[in-house]
């Protein structure tokens, strides 16, 4: 009878699972072997290339004031995921936007800090209109090499890779348990699946309402990812009284208010659809329209009414429509 | 010197009465039955919970196995803001 491991731990500020399916070879370590290994990887991607930590190898490139940094091949994945990321959504996602994250209040880790209140920071929020990329792109200055091992930026342009972190961490960690018949990686809602028995089997990844919580609908998905970006986690209010969040508008360094407070996309990565959800939420209804249509997605509005985009399907054999409401 | 003859076929005697059992018991071994024995299957699934101590902080973490049947308990991958 297929087993699956059902393994949950804390990570990057947020729940990780792991869903191990059955071990395809015999010489594969037992799947809460390989999960305990796989959250040791978790862990210390989190470490590594933490914002908040002054020792991390992130804050070490930050505070660099070389050129041309020698760097691991972790970093260099992980700058080189976010420049991606802004190469895709033509600057929206922009991974340099850490001086207006600081300005705005979020220098520090808000994990186990209690969020202000969504529908309060709506009621004070300027008019909604969409992000636009910011004309001086200056991500497209940092450059990875992976031959020569090192990261080029000018120096003082800080990166930021936590908005393609835990996309780029649950791919990894699927390319790692392919060995497996099946398998959900999920680093705080940024979610990888795989395997031949969930071609089989898919799963059936619920997609939780921001406000409510409840479950407003659910993608079907035999392989690749599904991601949402929201407003309502990681929202304070400053000593001004003004509200802020950690979704920022590019062109003007302050948070978006787009007239969506959540956004879900498929991809066919997590890393894919972590940028797509981002892109979706950043640009607003009409846009996200446009960015979901290719694989699909979930649109929840500020009003709070939530809107099925495009086939909300992911890879051969997935149903076409296959969300359910 | 009689004593141990006498041990002897004491043991020997004993041997044989075994042999006699024995060959007795044999026809029922050989005795062909031919309606099949049926075979009983019972199939368990087990889910097994683990919880290790200190599962509410940062590294803890909560462990179960459980079978991949649709009547599996474990709840849905969701995606959500984080």
């Amino acid at each position: 009878m297929p087993t699956e491991l059902d393994y949950t731990f804390r990570a990057m500020g947020s729940d990780v699972r792991f869903l191990i399916g059955d071990r395809l070879l015999g010489s594969a370590p037992p799947a809460l072997e390989t999960a305990d290994r796989e959250r040791a990887f978790v862990w210390e991607f989190s470490d590594r290339l933490s914002r908040f930590e002054a020792d991390s190898e992130l804050s070490a490139l930050n505070r660099d004031s070389r050129s041309v940094v020698p760097s691991s091949q972790l970093l260099r994945a992980a700058v080189a995921a976010g420049v991606w990321a802004a190469r895709l959504s033509e600057g929206l996602v922009d991974p340099t936007l850490v001086r207006a994250l600081e300005r705005s209040g979020y220098d520090h880790s808000l994990d186990g800090t209690e969020p202000a209140s969504l529908q309060d920071a709506l009621a004070d929020a300027p008019p909604r209109r969409p992000a636009r990329p910011n004309p001086a792109a200056r991500w497209r200055q940092i450059e990875v090499d992976d031959e020569a091992r090192t990261i080029a930026r000018p120096p003082g342009l800080m990166i930021d890779t936590g908005g393609t972190g835990k996309g780029l961490c649950a791919d990894a960690v699927a390319f790692r348990l392919r060995g497996y018949s099946r398998f959900v990686v999920d680093c705080g809602g940024d979610i990888a699946v795989g395997g031949v028995g969930a071609q089989l089997e898919p799963y059936e990844i619920d997609v939780q309402h921001p406000l409510t919580l409840d479950t407003i609908g659910s993608i079907r998905l035999v392989r690749g990812g599904v991601a949402t970006s929201g407003l309502n986690v990681r929202i304070w209010q400053c000593a001004d009284g003004a509200y802020a969040h950690h979704l920022l508008d590019p062109s003007t360094g302050s948070p978006v208010w787009s007239g969506l407070i959540a956004a879900t996309a498929v991809g066919d990565s997590a890393l894919e659809a972590e940028t797509l959800s981002k892109m979706a939420l950043l640009l607003g209804p009409a846009g996200a329209r446009r960015v979901l249509a290719q694989h699909g997605g979930v649109i929840v509005h500020d009003t709070g009414d939530s809107e099925i985009v495009g086939p909300v399907a992911c890879g051969p054999g997935a149903r076409p429509a296959a969300l359910r409401a | 010197m009689t004593d141990r003859l006498t041990v002897v076929l004491f043991t020997l005697a004993g041997f044989l009465a075994v042999l006699a059992v024995l060959a007795h018991q044999l026809p029922a071994f050989g005795r062909s039955d031919s309606r099949p024995s049926p075979v009983v299957r019972k199939i368990y699934r087990t889910t097994v919970i683990e919880t290790l101590v200190g599962s509410a902080g940062p590294t803890g973490v909560t462990r179960s196995v459980s079978g991949s049947s649709s009547s599996a308990t474990q709840p849905a991958p969701t995606t959500r803001v984080s």
